[in-house]
């Protein structure tokens, strides 16, 4: 019975240690709101975007959406009529 | 040969997780970096072209510099600054089994007592990470996170105890029977926890301004008498983590190049880059058309995999210069390092362009 009693008293006052030292932690530590979202985006450039201005362009593009923390053009459809291009990009976004 | 001309800084990148045939498994671009490293003498690579899990190799011409650096680099926004030694923190996922968290103990314990890395501190986050597994429309892996505010805390605790670097360990779903891991341990297909670990990691760079690296938390797989070579990195021990703290253990200081901090002799910096290096089908990351947008040299290597965003069809064909193994590659560098035009070394040999 005693034995019982310890453990039983060993395992809720542990984990009410556990609970507020991680609450402690938090209040020391800044908190963050931080959400990631994954997006894939269809994005159709201006005409006779050179590709030394793809970069910001594309940056520009995902800030509406988030901030980016990982993108890549996966793919490019230029258009043989115009000089446009649709640029598939995926990409994940930080929303705090 | 002797190169008797100064080191040409080059950047050599193969996206995470777009399963190219040289890079897309277990650190199996290393060979290919040590060539280019010893063509260029100072290479700048990220995690995923060296990182063999239990495999890894130590060469003072290769800076070991994160995807998110990488691209700060890139674009001129961070610098790079060489060091003897980063002091490591330990970051564990709360959500990886006590057993295993042992495992990854052991491994730090033995690079500190084996390889004499500097490991200051561990520390397990307050709840678990809850990675995702994602795949983009491309075909390429990607992943996200529940919890990132835990990952960030844990690591600014471990910034505030004198860490220098981050090796993050997250519990990654087991998934022992999916055709993308079978086909990955037989050489086809893609890294499917590749695009979440770049992810981790890259949001800690980005926090914290520090070096960071992610090694996945996953159950040891069963046997299998096909494994491909390029895989076996993966299945010779417990963990993932030895050569993410060896790549840790000398990687460069980032510098925000936006404050007032002064240049020293040694850092490293995008003006004084010579050349990129790229899987020609991967241009569309930002470190490459960062230093398109810069001018800098692009060799483009053909090294298949999911994408196929060429220099034709950004409209750069004529501005890259075309290699097909990174063993040309090395070459091309060699020449581009000593001043040799490119254009010399091939037949029939171009005509002079007439301007009247």
């Amino acid at each position: 019975m005693i034995a019982l009693y310890g453990a039983l008293n060993t395992l809720i006052f542990g984990k009410l240690f556990a609970w507020l030292s991680a609450k402690m932690r938090s209040l020391c530590f800044k908190s963050f709101s931080v959400k990631l979202m994954f997006r894939r985006m269809s994005l159709i450039s201006p005409e006779l975007l050179p590709a030394n201005g793809l970069r910001s362009w594309v940056l520009d593009q995902l800030r509406r959406e988030g901030e980016p923390l990982r993108w890549a053009i996966t793919s490019i459809d230029r258009s043989p009529e115009t000089s446009r291009a649709v640029l598939e990009v995926e990409a994940v976004l930080i929303h705090s | 040969m002797t190169l008797s001309v100064a080191p040409m800084p080059t950047l050599m990148v193969v996206p995470t997780g777009i399963g190219c045939e040289i890079g897309g498994f277990a650190g199996d671009a290393l060979p290919s970096a040590r060539l280019l490293a010893a063509a260029s003498g100072c290479l700048i690579t990220h995690p995923n072209v060296v990182n063999g899990a239990s495999l890894y190799w130590r060469d003072p011409r290769i800076h070991y510099v994160e995807g998110y650096a990488l691209d700060r680099f890139a674009s001129a926004d961070w610098g790079l600054r060489p060091r003897r030694s980063q002091r490591i923190g330990l970051l564990l996922d709360s959500g990886i089994e006590s057993d295993l968290v042992v495992r990854h103990r052991q491994v730090a314990e033995g690079c500190r007592a084996s390889l004499g890395l500097d490991i200051n501190a561990v520390i397990s986050t307050d709840e678990p990470l809850g990675v995702h597994l994602a795949a983009g429309d491309s075909g390429t892996s990607w992943g996200t996170l529940d919890r990132p505010d835990v990952l960030l805390r844990a690591a600014e605790r471990l910034k505030a105890a004198g860490s220098t670097a981050i090796a993050v360990v997250a519990r990654f779903p087991d998934d022992h029977t999916s055709e993308a891991l079978t086909a990955y341990r037989h050489g086809r297909g893609v890294d499917v926890l590749a695009g979440a670990e770049a992810v981790i990691s890259h949001l800690l760079v980005r926090h914290l301004q520090i070096p960071c690296a992610h090694a996945p938390a996953l159950d040891a797989l069963p046997l299998d008498v096909d494994l491909d070579p390029r895989a076996a990195g993966e299945e010779l021990g417990y963990t993932f983590l030895a050569c993410v703290l060896v790549g840790l253990s000398r990687a460069p200081d980032l510098l925000d190049l936006s404050s007032d901090c002064s240049i020293a002799p040694d850092d490293l910096v995008a003006d004084q880059l010579g050349a990129v290096v790229v899987p020609d089908g991967a241009l569309g990351g930002e470190a490459v058309l960062a230093c398109l947008e810069r001018d800098v040299p692009v060799i483009t290597v053909s090294n298949p995999g999911m994408l196929v965003v060429s220099a034709e069809s950004l409209g750069v064909g004529y501005q890259v210069l075309k290699a097909a193994s990174y063993a040309e590659a090395a070459g091309l560098l060699v020449a581009l390092r000593e001043g040799i035009a490119s254009s010399s070394l091939v037949r029939p040999f171009p005509a002079l362009r007439d301007l009247n």
